[in-house]
């Protein structure tokens, strides 16, 4: 097996060998590693080639928070599957919101053309207000929310058919 | 002697944890206001009762004066202290109490109209021969007002007459700026504040922010407790705090602190206060507004005099004498406050939301930590971003640094993305350790803040810890295969 995680903007792989004696030897980006985690509802102690680590684990479905030597981490399991639409592979076209908030006011209309850079709507975020703008150029086919509503992170504000762009066929 | 009966809290999180402790220990009894979405939280058990209030939006509920003062009077209520934010500054509220017999810890309401009016109040403050940044009004007409700017000159700072928290500000740096940045001003204007009336002051490039706090009592006593220095901010909005704000002359504090004095005292203020200055390169002084509340970083006053400054808005809230002397305010070391935020600072400090899922604070000595947290509390965009303040005392200001940096390195707060990494970040760099700070300096040091570095030793301890607790691996791992030969250099 092997299981991914991304930690900042960036992805490792990590694959469980074999069980040894002390531990479990991990194929981890740079070598192999005899690991073992002694776990406790509060501080927890991972062993590395005999070396502790006191550390503080929590997890939360696929996010994993690390608390260790003074410093947060969030590590995110991706599924393999998944994995591949996140590094790009994106359903196109479908403008999602990037943090939870309120929709402020709204520019465009379904069947209206936009050029790329417009405005599409204005959100506010506690005292952030922000603007949602076309990343490209095209037909505005949905606008799923209303002025006043509010939304979750990721939640679909936005539905644009992208407009072929002559370089791209 | 303090207040005669019963006190509600009208504020959450934090500040009401704070107020709530000081009630506590003066022997008051008290009361806290709280929304159905955090009945779990452990500060409601600070006070003797609690008191539901329901709203289309947790924050409504909070700012329903009608239904507070109802709730008031259904329960007894002798006194409201309202902390920071949501009715603090509301004269509307301190007169519906007032008006219901109830005592509003706070100045009077004249005092806090004067005073939330930005233009009003650098009017007053004008009159009294006090200093105020050079600015221009809006009227109405666009032209007039984009030439009034250009007379003034740029850089200019839009903002909106009934604003504050950093709310609709714009920096224009020429004309054509300006004619763009007014409908947008009064638009935001007229949402956050209900008012549309904008000005644009002078805007000093990597000002200070200076601020003094002062006390003062019903009966015409008036005295400061020295100043705090918040230039660190971001969006307008104050991250790190600190008394006695460094490298200022014994002159310069000295008038800035008598100038605040005299701005209170001609206000007529009773309670506790803030004024606020800008300070420029050259080391002029300009007076900015006027807060009307206990602040958020009150805790940094009360580390280097030893006064509480709660206790002493509700002795001046009973009627009492303020029996503090200027001369007996003695100030010792130095303190910081870390605003600990839940917010993404590498993507514009977008405000953050999660569940606390492992939480543990500091303590060691010197370390005061003001905090609402609880484990298992659902952090949503409902209310402010800030969560808690780490305030650090030391016996000068490197002590006090280094106090702050420990602290922040054992404050456990898993499950919700903050702004500890750049606090910590702030705490190691050298223009700041030299005291070096202006109100530009967050966004001058951004990328090297937010620069994400995992060495590989803990980049292994990381994936390690990650993937044996992963429950995928836990069911797998009984299939992998048993070594028993030694391999690599792992050595008996």
């Amino acid at each position: 097996m092997r299981i991914v995680w991304r930690l900042g903007e960036r992805e490792y792989a990590v694959a469980p060998l074999a069980w040894l004696g002390n531990g479990v030897c991990l194929r981890l980006p740079g070598g192999d590693r005899v690991a073992s985690l002694w776990q406790d509802p509060d501080q927890s102690v991972l062993t590395l080639d005999g070396s502790p680590h006191p550390l503080w684990v929590a997890r939360h479905g696929d996010d994993v928070h690390i608390h260790y030597r003074g410093r947060s981490y969030h590590l995110q399991r991706l599924d393999p599957l998944a994995s591949a639409a996140a590094m790009g592979i994106d359903v196109e076209g479908e403008l999602r919101a990037p943090m939870p908030g309120v929709v402020v006011s709204i520019d465009v209309t379904p069947g209206v053309q936009v050029q790329e850079g417009q405005r599409l709507l204005a959100m506010e975020s506690m005292k952030l207000l922000s603007e949602l703008v076309a990343p490209c150029s095209g037909k505005v086919l949905a606008v799923t929310v209303e002025t006043g509503a509010s939304f979750d992170k990721g939640a679909l504000l936005v539905q644009l058919e992208p407009a072929i762009s002559p370089e791209k066929h | 002697m303090t207040l005669p009966g019963r006190v509600l809290v009208a504020n959450r999180g934090e500040i009401a944890v704070r107020i709530l402790r000081c009630l506590r220990q003066q022997g008051v009894d008290s009361a806290v206001l709280y929304h159905a979405s955090e009945a779990a939280s452990p500060l409601l058990d600070l006070a003797d009762h609690r008191i539901e209030i329901h709203g289309e939006t947790p924050t409504a509920a909070y700012l329903d004066i009608a239904a507070i003062v109802r709730l008031c009077q259904q329960h007894a209520i002798y006194a409201v202290h309202p902390g920071y934010g949501f009715l603090a500054e509301s004269a509307a509220f301190a007169r519906a109490l007032t008006a219901a017999g109830i005592t509003f810890i706070g100045p009077p309401a004249e005092v806090i109209e004067l005073m939330g009016d930005k233009l009003g109040s650098r009017r007053f403050v004008e009159q009294h021969g006090f200093p105020v940044a050079p600015s221009v009004t809006f009227n109405g007409d666009l032209e007039q007002f984009v030439t009034e700017g250009e007379q003034l000159g740029f850089p200019l700072l839009v903002k909106a007459s009934a604003g504050g928290g950093g709310k609709g500000m714009h920096i224009v740096r020429s004309g054509a700026e300006l004619r763009q940045a007014v409908p947008v001003a009064v638009s935001e204007a007229q949402r956050y504040f209900a008012d549309g009336r904008i000005y644009a002051e002078r805007y000093l490039e990597c000002p200070r922010h200076i601020e003094v706090q002062v006390l003062a009592d019903q009966h015409g006593h008036c005295i400061h407790l020295w100043e705090r220095e918040c230039s660190i901010q971001r969006r307008f909005q104050k991250v790190i705090e600190e008394a006695p704000a460094p490298g200022l002359t014994d002159a310069q504090r000295a008038g800035i602190c008598a100038t605040a004095v005299g701005i209170a005292r001609a206000a007529g203020y009773a309670s506790a206060g803030t004024v606020e200055f800008i300070l420029d390169q050259q080391g002029s002084f300009y007076f900015l507004e006027m807060n009307t509340r206990i602040q958020v970083e009150h805790p940094v006053t009360e580390m280097v005099t030893g006064e509480d400054l709660v206790a002493w808005q509700l002795h001046i809230a009973a009627g009492q004498v303020l029996d503090l002397q200027q001369a007996d305010v003695r100030l010792s070391g130095h303190a910081i406050e870390c605003r600990i935020c839940a917010e993404e600072p590498a993507a514009d400090f977008r405000p953050a939301v999660g569940t606390v899922l492992a939480l543990e604070e500091p303590m060691a000595e010197g370390i005061r930590v003001d905090s609402g947290l609880y484990p298992g509390q659902l952090v949503s965009t409902a209310f402010d971003p800030m969560l808690a303040k780490v305030i650090a005392h030391g016996r000068d200001r490197a002590e006090a640094i280094a106090r702050m940096h420990l602290a922040l390195g054992s404050l456990v707060l898993l499950g919700v993305p903050t702004n500890v990494g750049l606090l910590q970040a702030v705490l190691e760099l050298p223009e700041f350790l030299a005291g070096i700070t202006d109100t530009g300096f967050l966004p001058r040091h951004l990328p090297e803040l937010t620069r994400e570095h995992v060495d590989p030793e803990t980049l292994h301890v990381l994936l390690a810890a990650a993937t044996l607790g992963d429950p995928e691996f836990r069911r797998a791992s009984a299939d992998l295969p048993a070594l028993y030969r030694r391999i690599g250099h792992w050595r008996n």
